[in-house]
């Protein structure tokens, strides 16, 4: 016996969207707003400007040759400019903590830092190479626009928090670099880097996003907050299989993208291929992002998933294994948690690797995509660590990292004059640097000051760096990995200062003169030379920037208090 | 179905075009087969591995394996008699009165039904936004990558000029000359 439901009892379905769904939140996010309409706006920009320019020479002179307007310039001045007022409206940003747009983005101290930095070293990244894309002649403007997005992108995915967000705001970081690293279509090897990297790239795209999957069919949820609370819960017996294995994919789809070792083998041809603005841009910039977000997702997502004592005993069947690996590697390994495993194991290897592959290198490049690879290894030192120590460690070598690879990039990147082989006039071989010395004395002398503290000799910058990194790892009792970081970096030590007595002591092999040095690539030049060589006066400096962090250090402390584990 | 019909073979005509169109010679490809065997058949075997150890361990109900389906089933049957009996118990009129004006509401019919897109925008207009704007400047980096990838920048182009086509006069189109023919 079905009876109508009274009338005046029917409660009102319809949603009233003018509530105050989103009111604040377009404030927290202003400056990535004012980015991507920058870029929208420039692009339109870009396409009029060359149509309007085509129309006028038709209707000038209709029998002539058209040439496609030289656009490039102005377009990477604006967007410089737009850098800028990115800056500006991040510092004078009115919300600082925030969790905005349904859950899906969130602004803290450790975000802002990292946004910080990577808008600073895409703002270098594109002043350097400012004399490189016109002699290069790339002239296409999207080239520009497609690094704005790539770094609004980027900007976006450090803020994600949520699986669908990272992985929508990684996918859109890797559109971009996928077309960036093809951009020069007329070289082969332009094209190669762009196709290796684009088939790599959305293979491991592909294991991120089923990693994401496993870890939302087994705990239903995508949210990293969320995730915290979740995996906190884990006792004695409760135990979370899937999900492990879901973090082991995102943790590889996320290794991909950073070249650490077992992942690394395209790096050094994507970076050898692409131009070389292209280059600096990519071994900087989305490392900054990655590991920014590596901190967010393992420090405190995936930091109590499955400890040691539920994972051996889970496992039953694979214990046998997995203490023979423990054993393998060191002892201390017994203790660790399963995502610190992974990264232990990838930071050693990435070390060691990055340290041999550049021995044999003779082009500057792949030389360099070794020395990032090796550096990618010590940041995951700091990630390893599981403490604010670590983590304070990880963003000081970001910092100094940063300035080192602007540094150098805007050393190579400096014109170089070529008697034979006209179509390569920039420095590509080793070799050219033995001409360094007798051409252009301060940039020999910035060069070399550069390449000891990228090995890490005592009074520069990059020594602080591993100093804290290595300090940071030896009061987590992680020795192994403390001491095979100190060795990898005396090998390295043999190929940057190789280089050294290359640029100074070697007979000169190609015939090349040094131009003039663009005046902003010379001012780049000189303030991070000067950051470099007198970082010791204050090393505390940096340490003091990154404190920071502090909202993520009460984080930690309340989550160590809670579950207390690692003191 | 027939639009399903319909949908599949143009879809396979789709793949076909796509297998045409790559220039893949067979000889290659005989050649390579058996190359990455070995290393993919290990990795493939060490996932399947992982897959069963998962399935063996949290693929399972989270009610303790103690009580089974069956117990739990004969649990409910012994509450709903008990329930029949306590009713049957009660003074003559009162259980069938109670069962004759029991109300049913159709909850069913008072959920508003929404189709899967409709129920698909209302989040992803409104809650998730950021999402679909995301996914929109994906596909607008997609446009850009292709255009600059693949649009060539010849110097001789043959534009169509819109307004010249647009203000010739029709009777000025054919014209016919005085005097000799010109050939040029």
């Amino acid at each position: 016996m079905v009876q109508p439901f009274p009338d005046d009892f029917k409660p009102v379905l319809e949603t009233d969207f003018q509530i105050f769904l989103f009111e604040n939140h377009f404030k927290t996010v202003f400056p990535e707003i004012f980015c991507l309409f920058a870029s929208v706006l420039l692009l339109i920009y870009g396409v009029l400007y060359a149509r309007i320019h085509q129309a006028n020479a038709d209707t000038l002179r209709r029998k002539m040759k058209i040439f496609p307007p030289i656009m490039v310039n102005h377009v990477s001045l604006l967007v410089i400019l737009a850098f800028l007022l990115t800056l500006i409206l991040m510092f004078n940003n009115p919300i600082m903590h925030a969790t905005i747009f349904y859950n899906t983005l969130v602004c803290d101290d450790l975000i802002f830092f990292c946004k910080i930095l990577i808008i600073c070293s895409a703002l270098l990244s594109v002043c350097i190479s400012l004399d490189y894309v016109r002699k290069q002649a790339l002239n296409a403007f999207e080239y520009i626009i497609l690094l704005l997005l790539a770094t609004c992108s980027m900007l976006f995915l450090i803020s994600s928090a949520d699986m669908i967000s990272m992985y929508l705001a990684i996918e859109l970081q890797s559109l971009c670099f996928y077309v960036l690293a093809a951009f020069k279509r007329n070289s082969e090897f332009s094209t190669e880097a762009g196709l290796k990297y684009f088939v790599l790239g959305a293979f491991s795209s592909g294991v991120l996003l089923f990693g994401c999957s496993l870890i939302y069919g087994f705990t239903g949820i995508t949210n990293f907050s969320e995730l915290t609370k979740i995996f906190s819960c884990t006792g004695e017996n409760q135990h979370f299989t899937g999900a492990l294995i879901g973090m082991i994919f995102v943790a590889v789809g996320f290794l991909f993208k950073i070249t650490a070792v077992p992942f690394h083998t395209w790096a050094p041809d994507v970076y050898e291929g692409s131009p070389t603005s292209v280059t600096a841009f990519f071994a900087i910039t989305p490392k900054i992002a990655i590991l920014g977000l590596f901190v967010r997702l393992f420090e405190s997502s995936f930091y109590d998933l499955n400890t040691e004592a539920a994972f051996s005993l889970q496992l039953g069947t694979t214990q046998g294994v997995s203490t023979t690996f423990n054993k393998l590697l060191s002892m201390e390994f017994t203790s660790t948690l399963p995502w610190q495993k992974i990264f232990l194991f990838c930071s050693i290897a990435s070390m060691i690797v990055g340290a041999l592959g550049a021995m044999n290198q003779k082009k500057i490049k792949r030389l360099l995509a070794y020395s990032s690879i090796g550096h990618v290894g010590y940041f995951l030192i700091g990630l390893c660590c599981g403490t604010v120590e670590g983590i304070q460690a990880l963003l000081i070598n970001l910092i100094i990292y940063l300035v080192m690879t602007i540094n150098i990039f805007a050393i190579i990147l400096s014109p170089v004059r070529r008697d034979f082989v006209h179509s390569v006039q920039r420095i590509k071989y080793i070799s050219d640097l033995s001409v360094l010395f007798k051409t252009n004395p301060i940039l020999a002398i910035t060069l070399a000051v550069n390449f000891f503290s990228m090995a890490g000799l005592p009074p520069l910058a990059g020594f602080w760096g591993k100093y804290y990194l290595l300090f940071s790892a030896f009061s987590c009792e992680l020795y192994l990995v403390a001491i095979v970081g100190g060795l990898a970096t005396v090998l390295s030590c043999v190929y940057y200062i190789r280089l050294v007595h290359i640029s100074y002591f070697e007979k000169i092999q190609n015939r090349l003169i040094f131009e003039r040095v663009p005046k902003i690539n010379g001012w780049i030049l000189a303030i991070t030379f000067f950051f470099i060589l007198f970082l010791f006066v204050s090393p505390g400096a940096t340490r003091r920037s990154t404190s920071i962090t502090r909202s993520l250090l009460q984080r930690i402390e309340i989550r160590d208090h809670i579950t207390d584990r690692h003191a | 179905m027939i639009f399903l019909v319909v949908y599949i073979g143009a879809i396979a005509v789709l793949f076909l075009f796509v297998v045409m169109m790559l220039n893949i010679k067979l000889a290659e490809i005989n050649e390579k087969k058996y190359r990455y065997l070995p290393i993919g058949g290990l990795l493939g075997i060490l996932f399947l591995f992982e897959i069963f150890c998962i399935i063996d361990n949290d693929l399972i109900a989270l009610i303790d394996s103690g009580v089974s389906i069956a117990n739990s089933t004969q649990l409910v049957e012994a509450n709903s008699s008990q329930l029949n009996s306590d009713l049957l118990t009660l003074d003559g009129g009162i259980a069938p009165i109670f069962y004759k004006n029991l109300l049913f509401t159709e909850w069913s019919e008072l959920a508003e039904n929404l189709t899967n897109i409709q129920s698909i925008g209302q989040c992803i207009y409104t809650y998730y936004s950021y999402f679909f704007i995301c996914a929109s400047f994906i596909l607008l980096v997609a446009m850009i990558g292709a255009i600059v990838l693949t649009h060539h920048q010849s110097v001789y182009v043959q534009t169509q000029k819109e307004l010249f086509q647009n203000t010739r006069e029709f009777s000025k189109t054919i014209q016919k000359h005085k005097g000799r023919p010109v050939f040029t």
